[in-house]
């Protein structure tokens, strides 16, 4: 229901525009986008999803238009923006199509000091690479997993957002009443742990997933005052809403997954380290679930801490390193560890995970070759997403990556080996 | 008026100093420095549409168009720049943002607009390539005159011809550079890179340049790479001068809310 509404909410900001254009003279903004064409080829498969041997099979129409209406002068004024961009997803792996809005809003600024942004939109914010902590806004696990361009790691938020610029200060404010959960593996394109059968799993998984009903009391909130000193950044963030993964059990017997409510507290700084040259960055997050204070519910997950610091530093030659440390610390692990029943599997109080990316340009620049590995000592596994692409021309490029894990079927990431993957993308773009 | 009182008065000075300079013979630094400020620094601040064509030995061209806005906070000293790319049309509405300062590395930003973020980059070696083509950073911002030694080798005709030698030679890819520089208008009409052995290895020249709101501007630059074999034409399209950018353009919200009517 909450998804036929958003695509509703959707296709009307997208027709008073077409309606409001139509009614003006003037020039109509140039159309771009891209096709591509997608597969992904799996080189450890452990035939447990729904098909064998492929995880990724594909065609995308990517369709976009940003106007900046004129017609009249307080339109101008406010630089009113008004952007479409959709796909329409031919996914032969799920043998169906769809439309799939990417980012389709409005953006002025009624007042000088106010920026607002209303419709289908990208959220982002943080300093993490691949990482997040402070930023809560929905993701999709799968796209990231089986080797989709990295825009598609995010989804996008039915949101309006205010920003206030004071002086220095400016001030994030957002709205989210359309909840979108994070898509994570279930089991048809990408097998998974599955706690309640306790292995490795793919279309026998047998789950229901409960997202919170559109209702006002379920609007998500999120909030950031940042600035910038000197070459330093810093922000301060809060959110107040539900875990983005499914990570709450509501009838055990039932299957019933859902969606724990979840306010988050952080801060974050990033700048110029000092002697060593390269940039420095430190972000640190409360995750504060509100259905378990204190941590003694075995179905609702415990309260964290995350912590990040990372750092990037460019080399000669178009050569880019960087290395970042994460932990999650459960802030009740006692309370946790009591209340455990069998056949929970007793996790780790303090989740570690580093993290390395070399990112290489060649040929002036048209060849970008990216190696990015995820590690974690915690659950001993590990991730590595090697990809190279070449803009063949200024319309054709070529990608060809890998998402390859190891490690213990508990692991985070060594729950995914049998989904491990080579890919090729090519696409045009317009 | 007070618009007109200003530009008499930028008028009587620049009568002040050019009557002045005739009677001076210009140093070596002189030069460098005007040609500095001819080069990278014309008005307070301006914006221009760029269009690159970046060829390679085999004949292929790739084009590339940004909108540059620039903002001098110290004239001859640091800068802003904002760079907001058309073209190529997979990299539309990516937004590069430069801090640029003499005394440490720049600051820099890229905005990605498929996911909405803002990230930070690593002031690279200044000596890469620009946006994949035949300019290096220092090519588009400036390079900092203080790390070179300036000779005035010739003075001939309508050019000063300067050597800079650099002092760390470790940090550059050449061993020095003799630059041709305009005597009217001090924009270095021709900049040749030379190895070790005396040889070029890389020419820079100013094929056009034009008045626009009575500052002599760069039209059509050329970057040949002799080693490559590779060439970049850069050519300046809508240039306009003092159109009133202030430091706030140079900042997160307009990464995030391209400032239109700089930029059409």
């Amino acid at each position: 229901m909450v998804e036929i509404m958003k695509k509703f909410f959707s296709l009307l900001i997208f027709l008073s525009l077409l309606i409001s254009k139509n009614s003006f003279a003037g020039d109509l903004p140039k159309l771009h986008g891209f096709a591509e064409s997608a597969f992904g080829l799996k080189v450890n498969d452990d035939k447990k999803a729904s098909h064998n041997g492929y995880n990724m099979l594909e065609q995308r129409i990517n369709m976009k238009f940003r106007y900046f209406p004129d017609e009249f002068t307080f339109l101008e004024d406010w630089n009113t923006e008004i952007y479409y961009n959709a796909d329409v997803l031919f996914d032969e792996y799920r043998n169906m199509y769809n439309w799939q809005p990417r980012q389709i809003y409005t953006a002025f600024t009624p007042l000088d000091f106010v920026d607002l942004k209303i419709g289908a939109q990208i959220l982002t914010w943080g300093t993490g690479d691949y990482l997040f902590l402070n930023d809560t806004f929905p993701k999709d696990y799968d796209s990231f997993l089986i080797g989709r361009d990295d825009d598609y790691l995010k989804l996008p938020s039915y949101a309006a957002r205010a920003t206030f610029f004071i002086k220095d200060i400016s001030w994030d404010i957002i709205a989210i009443p359309f909840f979108t959960g994070n898509r994570v593996p279930e089991g048809r394109r990408l097998s998974f742990y599955d706690p309640f059968q306790g292995k490795i799993s793919g279309t026998d998984v047998y789950r229901k997933k409960i997202e919170p009903p559109y209702q006002f009391e379920n609007t998500e909130w999120a909030s950031r005052v940042y600035s910038t000193i000197g070459s330093f950044e810093w922000a301060l963030y809060y959110s107040r809403g539900f875990y983005k993964n499914p990570n709450g059990y509501k009838n055990e017997a039932e299957k019933e997954i859902y969606h724990p409510r979840l306010s988050t507290y952080g801060a974050s700084l990033r700048g110029p380290v000092p002697w060593i040259d390269g940039i420095g960055n430190l972000e640190i997050a409360y995750y504060d679930s509100l259905e378990d204070k204190a941590g003694k519910i075995r179905t609702r997950p415990n309260s964290t801490i995350r912590y990040l610091v990372g750092y990037k530093k460019a080399f000669k030659d178009d050569l880019e390193i960087g290395l970042q440390y994460f932990a999650d610390q459960m802030l009740y692990y006692d309370n946790y560890t009591e209340n455990l029943m069998p056949p929970d599997r007793k996790e780790d109080g303090l989740y570690q995970l580093l993290t390395l990316r070399i990112t290489k340009l060649f040929a002036d620049q048209t060849i970008r070759a990216s190696f990015f590995a995820f590690y974690s000592p915690t659950d001993s596994d590990a991730y590595l997403r090697p990809v190279v692409t070449w803009d063949a021309t200024d319309q054709w490029k070529l990608t060809l990556g890998g998402n390859i894990f190891f490690g213990l079927d508990t692991g985070d990431w060594g729950q995914f080996k049998g989904d491990s993957n080579i890919y090729m993308r090519l696409r045009y773009s317009f | 008026m007070k618009r007109i009182l200003s530009l008499l008065l930028a008028a009587g000075l620049t009568l002040f100093f050019s009557g002045s300079s005739f009677a001076e013979v210009l140093s070596a630094e002189q030069i460098v420095k005007k040609a500095n400020e001819a080069y990278y620094y014309q008005g307070d601040n301006g914006r221009s549409r760029v269009n690159m064509k970046i060829e390679d030995r085999q004949g292929n061209v790739r084009e590339k168009e940004f909108v540059i806005l620039r903002l001098n906070i110290v004239k001859g000293g640091p800068q802003k720049y904002y760079v907001y790319y058309e073209k190529p049309n997979d990299v539309r509405g990516t937004v590069f943002m430069v801090w640029k300062y003499l005394d440490k590395d720049d600051d820099r930003w890229l905005y990605l607009p498929g996911l909405n973020l803002v990230n930070r980059i690593a002031a690279s070696d200044k000596r890469s390539s620009f946006a994949g083509s035949n300019f290096v950073y220092e090519d588009i911002s400036g390079r900092n005159l203080n790390y070179d030694k300036h000779e005035l080798i010739d003075d001939k005709g309508d050019v000063y011809v300067i050597k800079g030698i650099p002092k760390v030679p470790s940090e550059v890819e050449f061993a020095y550079y003799i630059s041709n520089i305009n005597k009217e208008n001090f924009i270095p009409v021709k900049v040749e890179y030379y190895d070790n052995q005396d040889k070029v290895i890389r020419i820079l020249e100013t094929k056009q340049i034009i008045d626009v709101q009575g500052y002599p501007t760069v039209k059509e630059a050329v970057a040949s790479d002799l080693r490559s074999g590779g060439k970049t034409i850069i050519d300046f399209n809508d240039v306009e001068y003092d159109i009133g950018l202030d430091e706030d353009v140079f900042t997160e919200r307009y990464l995030q809310r391209p400032p239109m009517k700089w930029l059409k």
